[in-house]
């Protein structure tokens, strides 16, 4: 017994040792820390050995490449078919299990290995294969109080009245004095847009989407109404509310960031915390929503649930970024993004999971979702006919 | 920000301990690397460490309720495929890879702490965004040029810059917790 415990002892050293080593590495120790290391290394010539040889740069190179090139997922597959799990049970954990329930795939950071195998991009922008669709791009087009519109990819510098003014295709607000109008920003399939509002909160603004806003905010609230997919980051002022009005639902915040899906064919509106506190007020009900939780409104039900955000929020950083998403939840990103029209010939039952940059032609997100060996794909025109 | 982590460990633990699969897929996607890399320096062979490993991991699983603490899962790991190592190299008949009879040895020792802390800085890595990570991993791990990392992520050589110092930034802002 007494020889177990002193193992257990040593082994807590030596994990402890393991964090300070890490943190060295990264330059990240306290102070404290930073005495606690020199004092292990200390204790013996064999520590002072073990830190000189970890904290070689080559050898953090060594180790976390062959760290890099485990296929943990494939091995994790094998050792589940020899395990015996309960089954799933409470709502909450819905979405973790329908994320590790088939994954097929992990293109986790795969994209780069495409890239390489491809000839030089130029080359593919000039003789697109007739068999492709290329991505969307940043365009939107603003449409003011009178009406008049203004194709934001075609005007890029021009003076609209003396509250905007569009700025190398950026729509600038100037809070100048006079009456607030209200002005809408749409965007087509294909597209996105990053808009800055007159308070200074970001939005991030989805293909096939929209919001609308007065140019200079007055008032005790600060409110805008939007449809499709949008991304906010409000700035801070406690004093005028923020408020995103969606389908018959208002969102509120302060000073945080937080992403809405109201695309129709979706399951449902979908609210999504990234980081501060937003209420969420409609249908006689009210819901507050902490960081890394999701309300779901399908017609009269609340759902409110635990979410990864990072797939959620990947739309904003270019990305595609899929866990345990079914083939029809992939597609219609794809049909939204690159307006393609997408035909099911087969019922496709697998779970996808990975990462691809956004900015790249259909071809190479449909090759790597190929690679599962699980689903296939034709390409004609922009049309996508998907079979197994 | 200390209590929350502290709830959030405990409710792993309860699932964990409940069977639950998601519990299992975190410790494993966790520590299966590392594990595997400690198991490869006694055996000194890949896929037998990876097999070893997967045992362990089930044997925990069937022992789960017997652990205390969410740390004792981590040495009981670390000390199962420690014993299944020297066990295979016993029925091989072989010294350890690592030329060692005894627990207190030093390349064990070495070994379990180098496994350790790629761990540790994995982790870290793993929680930057996908697009710092893409860079992280070209640029110090294989050692790829500004210029080349731009080509292959089709951006501007002056932003891998940029986003390389917002990778070293991030790494060296976030803390990991024990």
């Amino acid at each position: 017994m007494n020889i177990l415990s002193s193992y257990q002892k040593e082994l807590e050293q030596d994990f402890r040792a393991a964090y300070l080593i890490g943190g060295f590495i990264r330059e990240n120790l306290t102070e404290e820390e930073e005495e606690e290391l020199e004092q292990w290394i200390q204790q013996s010539e064999r520590h002072l050995q073990i830190f000189e040889d970890l904290t070689d740069e080559a050898s953090v190179r060594e180790y976390m490449h062959w760290y890099y090139q485990r296929d943990t997922e494939k091995k994790l597959g094998e050792v589940k078919n020899r395990i015996h799990f309960k089954s799933a049970g409470r709502l909450f954990h819905f979405w973790k299990y329908a994320a590790v329930a088939g994954i097929a795939l992990l293109l986790l950071l795969g994209i780069y290995y495409e890239l390489v195998d491809q000839a030089p991009r130029g080359m593919v922008e000039n003789h697109p294969p007739p068999r492709d669709i290329a991505p969307g791009y940043e365009t939107a087009t603003l449409t003011l109080a009178d009406g008049q519109q203004i194709d934001l990819r075609k005007l890029k510098d021009t003076l609209i009245n003396a509250q905007v003014r569009i700025e190398n295709g950026t729509i600038l607000y100037n809070n100048a004095g006079g009456e607030p109008e209200y002005h809408e920003l749409s965007i087509p399939r294909k597209g996105f847009y990053q808009l800055v509002l007159p308070d200074g909160s970001r939005v991030w603004v989805n293909s096939e989407s929209s919001i609308r806003y007065p140019s200079r905010f007055t008032g005790p609230e600060r409110r805008v109404t939007v449809t499709g997919e949008t991304y906010f980051e409000v700035a801070k002022d406690p004093r005028h509310p923020f408020i995103v009005s969606v389908n018959g639902v208002d969102i509120a915040a302060v000073g945080t960031a937080f992403n809405i899906n109201a695309y129709p064919d979706e399951e449902g509106l979908r609210a999504t915390l990234a980081e501060g506190k937003i209420k969420i007020t409609g249908d006689q009900r009210q819901e507050y929503l902490e960081p890394g939780q999701q309300l779901l409104v399908q017609q009269n039900q609340w759902m409110l649930r635990t979410v990864d955000i990072a797939p959620v929020t990947a739309w904003t950083k270019q990305q595609f970024k899929f866990k345990g998403s079914t083939i029809e939840e992939v597609m219609r990103s794809v049909e939204r993004w690159y307006d393609a029209r997408v035909v099911f010939r087969e019922k496709v039952n697998d779970h996808f999971t990975g990462t691809i940059d956004r900015n790249v032609p259909v071809s190479q997100l449909l090759k790597l979702l190929e690679a599962t060996g699980r689903v296939h794909f034709r390409v004609e025109g922009n049309t996508i006919t998907v079979s197994h | 920000m200390k209590t929350a982590r502290t709830t959030e460990t405990e409710q792993y633990f309860i699932s964990f301990q409940e069977g639950e699969e998601a519990a299992f897929d975190q410790l494993f996607r966790e520590y299966f690397a590392p594990l595997t890399y400690f198991a490869c320096r006694l055996v000194a062979d890949t896929k037998i460490a990876e097999d070893i490993v997967q045992d362990c991991f089930v044997l925990l699983w069937e022992r789960r309720r017997r652990m205390r603490h969410i740390k004792a899962v981590k040495s009981y790991l670390y000390k199962t495929v420690r014993n299944q190592s020297l066990k295979y190299l016993e029925r091989q008949k072989r010294q350890p890879g690592l030329q060692t009879d005894s627990s207190a040895d030093p390349g064990i020792e070495k070994a379990l702490i180098a496994a350790e802390t790629a761990r540790e800085l994995y982790q870290v890595i793993s929680k930057l965004s996908p697009a710092l990570q893409q860079v992280v991993r070209l640029y110090y791990l294989e050692e790829r040029s500004n210029k080349e990392i731009a080509a292959l992520l089709n951006i501007e050589p002056d932003s891998v810059t940029r986003q390389r110092l917002r990778a070293v930034m991030a790494l060296r802002k976030t803390k990991i917790s024990l």
